[in-house]
């Protein structure tokens, strides 16, 4: 027998109003779990998928679009751009790095990205079965496209045009998958590799000129501070190009996001203080049933600050166990939500990993809890025994 | 054993209780007979120290219990005073074993369950262990509070009106209970009531 063991007989008493307060509780701690979980991982993994690019350049429009096809491959490009114009830019000394990428096609919504080894190197990637691609028409699967479609080297898959996955099969040129990247983390696990040519060679385009030929954009990567300075000015000063900083841009989108992921958060804090006020009425209201018990510990020995710490116990025990549960479903919430995600070939999201600021939900929870019982373990504390025990 | 020198209580300008001298020695029987409002229940409360006198002093074995306050005084009176209160109280969301219990628990004693046990069975309420209190039936009820009053071994048992409603029969089962218990833990008893039917089994007596 200790407090706590009374304050859970106290609680498995009320079974239905404190279920309902812990249900509550736990509700806004999810959604509030559920936010940090979600776009802490986007986050970090739009940082790692921009990690070393300064700068895309691709035809013009709006430079979001630009940053969201070329470096998160989550829409479509406006267009394409002339390979000369890409190779003058590649060629400026301010430019330190620059990888082309030729878009236009996808094998079961994983998008086929014509680029050179550079891209693969930029991220770290390591060839996980195979080899890297040295032909026109040979593959390099990412790791998540190989365990979702089931391929492996020595198969061979054909192409459809765009992302959606419903479009015109180039049927006439498949391609052959000669390797499988290690899982990265990174975009690459979601992509389809080849070579530049491939691309121009499943749209009939590998016979054409140099002049003629083109890509859809180059990754950049600056030589010098300066080159941020003055690189993009002169991109955007070309009739074809523009340039987009892929930092400003999902700066920019997390802004706009922003206000919505505020509201969400919001109506999560809400739900966690209705809560609060929920677990102080049920509180208030059990203590005018209680006040005989209370009156009796007194009779037995207890001093009134043990029956005020027994109610902010009470408090405090359906706080924590509503945070803890909270918090776990939020998790579940997230790993519902990335499954979801996943099927979309969306960024990957899951409900796996654990982040120090949950430990702060806790404590959020336990405050909630803790305030809600300050009144009536005030009122306990402030009772006097001797009538109540002689009424009845 | 006990003793009140010139007491006096008063709530606002009603004055509600005046003794002058009451003493009771060691392992004493006695019984408070008065008419209600006479002041019985309170004069038990100046005795368990759940209320102060407005005047005069009360000294509980060598303790006088103006010299202590809030949690020393709450832990002398689980120590050393056993209360049967005339409503009983019985703690329902605790079972019959853990309401027995619970007051070693709050008196800062060890939680002796095996001692709890034992005296249910002694009072033939050993199927009863893991009842709750609504499942009781009043006779039981007030077993188990007399149960709860003497597991800490007091040396001052208090009862307040414990044969209010009570056919022949059973009025006298239970201050032969009170009597027995309090000779087991060699407590003083004080036994109030407005029943002029316990006269017959106590020799000492106050009449308020």
């Amino acid at each position: 027998m200790n407090l706590l063991g009374i304050s859970l007989a106290y609680l498995r008493a009320r079974p239905l109003a404190n279920a309902l307060n812990l249900f509550l509780l736990a509700l806004g701690i999810a959604t509030i779990t559920l936010l940090m979980l979600a776009t802490a991982q986007i986050e970090s993994r739009m940082l790692r998928d921009a990690r070393g690019i300064d700068l895309v350049a691709g035809a013009k429009g709006s430079p979001m679009q630009l940053v969201l096809s070329a470096v998160f491959h989550i829409d479509v490009p406006a267009g394409n751009i002339p390979l000369k114009d890409a190779m003058a830019l590649a060629r400026n000394p301010q430019v330190k790095k620059a990888i082309p990428l030729a878009l236009g096609d996808s094998y079961k919504g994983y998008r086929i990205v014509g680029s050179n080894h550079d891209y693969v190197a930029h991220y770290g990637a390591r060839i996980g079965e195979g080899r890297l691609w040295t032909a026109p028409m040979e593959a390099v699967l990412g790791a998540e496209v190989a365990a979702k479609t089931k391929l492996a080297p020595g198969g061979k898959f054909t192409a459809v045009h765009g992302v959606g996955g419903d479009g015109d099969e180039h049927d006439e040129a498949p391609y052959a998958v000669v390797g499988v990247l290690g899982p990265s983390g990174t975009v690459l696990d979601r992509l389809v590799l080849t070579s530049v040519e491939s691309v121009w060679t499943v749209h009939g385009l590998e016979k054409e000129a140099a002049e003629d030929k083109e890509i859809t954009a180059l990754l950049v990567q600056y030589a010098s501070p300066i080159a941020a300075a003055m690189l993009p000015r002169w991109i955007n000063a070309s009739l074809v190009l523009q340039a987009a900083s892929p930092a400003y841009e999902s700066a920019r989108l997390f802004r706009m996001l922003g206000v919505g992921i505020d509201v969400m958060r919001a109506f999560g804090l809400v739900l966690v203080l209705v809560a609060g006020l929920s677990v102080f009425i049920a509180l208030l209201n059990a203590l005018e049933d209680r006040r005989y018990d209370l009156a009796v510990m007194r009779m037995l020995g207890a001093s009134r600050a043990r029956l005020m710490g027994l109610l902010l116990l009470e408090g405090a025990t359906l706080a924590l166990a509503g945070g803890i549960a909270g918090i776990a479903l939020g998790h579940v919430l997230t790993e519902i939500l990335g499954t979801a995600l996943q099927a979309a070939q969306q960024t990957a999201v899951t409900g796996g990993i654990w982040l120090v600021q949950e430990l702060w939900l806790l404590g959020l929870a336990l405050g909630v809890g803790l305030v809600a019982a300050l009144v009536p373990a005030w009122r306990a504390y402030r009772a006097d025994v001797a009538p109540v025990l002689a009424e009845g | 054993m006990l003793s009140l020198k010139g007491v006096r209580r008063s709530y606002g300008a009603r004055e509600v209780l005046a003794l002058d001298a009451f003493e009771a020695a060691a392992g004493e029987h006695w019984l408070v007979l008065g008419a209600s409002g006479s002041g019985k229940t309170t004069l038990l409360n100046l005795l368990a120290g759940l209320l102060a006198p407005s005047a005069g002093e009360v000294t509980v074995g060598e303790q006088r219990l103006d010299a202590l306050r809030g949690a020393a005084l709450d832990q002398w009176r689980g120590r050393t005073v056993g209360i049967v209160p005339q409503k009983l109280h019985l703690v329902p969301s605790l079972s019959v074993l853990e309401n027995l219990v619970l007051a070693p628990y709050l008196a800062g004693l060890a939680p002796d369950r095996d001692c709890a046990r034992s005296l249910l069975s002694g009072l033939s309420l050993e199927q009863k262990t893991n009842s709750k209190p609504h499942e009781l039936s009043h006779g039981q009820a007030q077993r188990v509070a007399v149960a709860r009053a003497v597991m800490n071994r007091p040396r001052l048992l208090l009862a307040d009106e414990p044969t209010s409603n009570l056919d022949d029969e059973n009025c006298f089962l239970v201050l032969d209970l009170l009597q027995q218990q309090s000779r087991a833990v060699g407590a003083t008893l004080i036994v109030a009531t407005h029943d002029q039917r316990a006269r017959q089994r106590f020799e000492k007596r106050l009449d308020l």
